[in-house]
């Protein structure tokens, strides 16, 4: 697994979580749930991969299905 | 590696030039709205006092007005008589046309081509008053914008650079 997604995903976190604070400031509060989601959905999206993958792991190691 | 830092950086200056771009519009939006103000006034002046026919009334106007307001109310006097078109519809024809080059938005454009449609037909009285009533809606779209823009302005400029930052590491 490369390290870099985990620094991504710590950058969106970021800048999300700034977006978010900047957007209910101005009163937007709409937005900022609309920035939200859009960041968790990238993320889900970056990290699905990895996920299946540990499910794929946890089938083989226990011998299930 | 290179190549990719680049587009960051294209990417991060664009989205801070539309934050900055959209945290002016206001103001501009509030200039051009006062410059027509001023236009108007000039016309009540020139229909109470100067009792001057409308061309050569729009033609003295677009001299004492700045850009772009100016071009619309030049163009107006000069087209005006040729055709075959009333005076309101040749203002709502050259508004139309104009508005690409002010920062007017549809509201403000229906605003002025409803005036325009008593434009030259009533009399003294009614005419003034009716630009009475355009005057009154472009002082309280200025009032409610400048409020509105103070607030937006540093959300607008944040927003770009934020904007810009997170598309930067998505695409990284």
């Amino acid at each position: 697994m490369e390290i870099t997604v985990v620094f991504q995903i710590a950058a969106v976190g970021i800048l999300v979580a700034v977006l978010n604070q900047v957007l209910i400031r101005a009163g937007r509060e709409e937005l900022a749930m609309m920035t939200t989601l859009a960041g968790l959905v990238v993320v889900l999206f970056w990290i699905i991969q990895y996920i299946s993958a540990l499910f794929e792991t946890v089938q083989t190691l226990f011998q299930l299905g | 590696m290179f190549l990719k830092v680049i587009g960051g950086i294209l990417v991060l200056i664009s989205s801070c030039v539309l934050g900055v771009y959209y945290s002016f519009k206001a103001e501009y939006r509030i200039n051009d709205l006062l410059e027509i103000k001023k236009a108007l006034l000039l016309l009540i002046s020139e229909i109470e006092f100067n009792l001057s026919p409308i061309a050569e009334a729009t033609k003295n106007i677009s001299l004492k007005v700045k850009k772009p307001v100016c071009d619309i109310f030049s163009k107006f006097s000069e087209r005006l008589g040729y055709g075959n078109c009333s005076a309101g519809e040749l203002w709502k024809l050259i508004l139309e046309e104009k508005s690409q080059n002010t920062y007017f938005e549809k509201e403000d454009i229906e605003n002025f081509i409803s005036f325009g449609q008593t434009l030259g037909y009533l009399d003294k009285q009614q005419q003034s008053n009716n630009i009475e009533i355009t005057v009154n809606y472009i002082d309280n779209k200025i009032s409610e914008l400048s409020e509105k823009s103070k607030k937006n302005k540093r959300m607008f400029r944040s927003l770009g650079f934020l904007g810009g930052f997170i598309i930067m590491v998505i695409l990284f």
